[in-house]
């Protein structure tokens, strides 16, 4: 008690003198942003335009071309992309990888509700330490990225960078679908092994047991997409070596009595019927169209 | 005793009463003026070169990806770069024959932490 009677008109005193303390600056809100914090401005050009009238208005998606290594892995050599590959590749991606989506559902609503609202591209791939390469990443749900823009030819001798490009786009977008809705659980258990050191089977292998490509032995969810881009784009390292139609990946199972060639069936009934019950598209039909526009735009 | 607090009270409240300065500004300009400014003088020194700049990098012998390090040559190189416009630079290297094309790329002079000059398209100077 006698001590809060002494710190009491300490106290007192204390809040006082801050009450009197001195007049303060006035205080003048600033018009312009602050440097940097009104975006980024640079002069717009044909590929900005370009950009803004054919993915961010129909689609709703911002596509990041010039360098921003927040929105990379950071330690990680990359090389930003060429600024004359960044309109190529969109179209591309446009006609190959998204128009076939527009064909079979009628209209280009439901790329726009459920394509990630940014697209980022990167010049070269992410290089792992352990050889891996990332071609391309969709986990957040919100951004998809697409590595080794700057490899990019429509040309048919060079199909297999094509293919590989594609085949990471539906890859990527089957990511954002099965985000959005869960395939069957079921799914999970058609295989096991799924591995994370998938990176030392070949393709051809993985095949064998029932995957495929090696990749999608690493995780279901990742078996599930690759399945689907597969499928609608082709897979890596087929009997010729590059990427080649699913068919033709199948030969590498053994043979139509064979387990692995079972499984990857087994596997395709479930992604068929998922696109026709979620999404009400048919699969096959999506894929004869992926064909065709992929066909039509080599050169 | 009473006596004493008030003299206390008066001396708090005399020396707190003062006017307190509390401004980030040197010569008169804010921050963002300054950073605003310090940008424009760059991109003007940058761009007012009559016949362009040469750069010149030596690379280590190291380098690092995610923290992997590699081994490589340890050598010199030298870069000639044009900025033609306030986003626009062309450039040609002496890295190797393809090189010696004029490659128009980007950049931009940004604020990060420091004013920072960003060359946020492909060119010659992404390949060592």
């Amino acid at each position: 008690m006698r001590l809060i009677s002494k710190i009491l008109p300490v106290l007192c005193a204390g809040i006082l003198s801050g009450m009197v303390s001195c007049k303060k600056d006035s205080f003048t809100p600033i018009t312009t942003p602050p440097v940097g914090l009104g975006g980024d401005d640079w002069k717009q050009d044909s590929i900005d335009v370009f950009i803004h009238d054919s993915m961010t208005v129909p689609y709703n998606v911002a596509v990041y071309y010039k360098w921003e290594p927040g929105q990379l892995d950071f330690p990680s050599d990359i090389t930003p992309p060429d600024a004359g590959k960044v309109v190529p590749v969109l179209k591309a991606l446009r006609s190959v990888a998204y128009n076939p989506y527009n064909i079979m559902t009628g209209s280009n609503l439901f790329l726009r509700r459920y394509l990630p609202k940014a697209l980022e591209l990167a010049g070269s791939a992410e290089y792992l330490p352990n050889g891996a390469i990332f071609l391309g990443q969709a986990e957040g749900g919100t951004a998809m990225l697409l590595y080794q823009v700057n490899y990019y030819s429509r040309l048919k001798a060079d199909s297999n960078a094509f293919k590989q490009m594609m085949h990471t786009m539906h890859h990527e977008f089957g990511h954002i679908l099965n985000q959005n809705v869960l395939y069957p659980v079921s799914f999970k258990t058609i295989s096991t092994g799924y591995t994370g050191n998938w990176y030392n089977i070949s393709d051809a292998d993985a095949r064998q047991l029932g995957f495929i490509t090696s990749y999608a032995q690493a995780a279901p969810d990742e078996d599930f997409v690759e399945m689907v881009s597969s499928m609608l784009a082709g897979g890596p390292n087929g009997p010729s070596g590059g990427y080649d139609e699913y068919e033709a990946l199948l030969t590498q199972t053994g043979g139509p009595s064979s387990p692995g060639y079972q499984t990857i069936k087994q596997k395709e009934a479930v992604i068929v019927d998922y696109f026709q019950r979620v999404w009400n598209i048919n699969f096959y039909s999506l894929r004869a169209t992926c064909r065709t526009a992929f066909v039509n735009y080599l050169q | 005793m009473k006596r004493i607090s008030l003299y206390i009270l008066v001396v708090m409240m005399v020396s707190a009463g003062c006017q307190k300065k509390d401004s980030d500004s040197i010569g008169g300009l804010t921050p963002d003026q300054r950073i605003a400014k310090a940008l424009a003088a760059y991109q003007s020194k940058l761009m007012g070169s009559q016949y362009g700049w040469i750069f010149v990098e030596s690379t280590t012998g190291i380098a690092y990806n995610q923290g992997v390090s590699q081994n490589g040559p340890a050598i010199t190189l030298a870069y000639f770069m044009q900025f033609v416009d306030s986003n626009t630079v062309v450039m040609f290297s002496d890295f190797d024959t393809s090189m010696s094309v004029p490659k128009s790329s980007s950049f931009r002079i940004k604020e990060l932490t420091r004013p920072a000059l960003i060359f946020d398209t492909y060119s010659y100077l992404h390949v060592p």
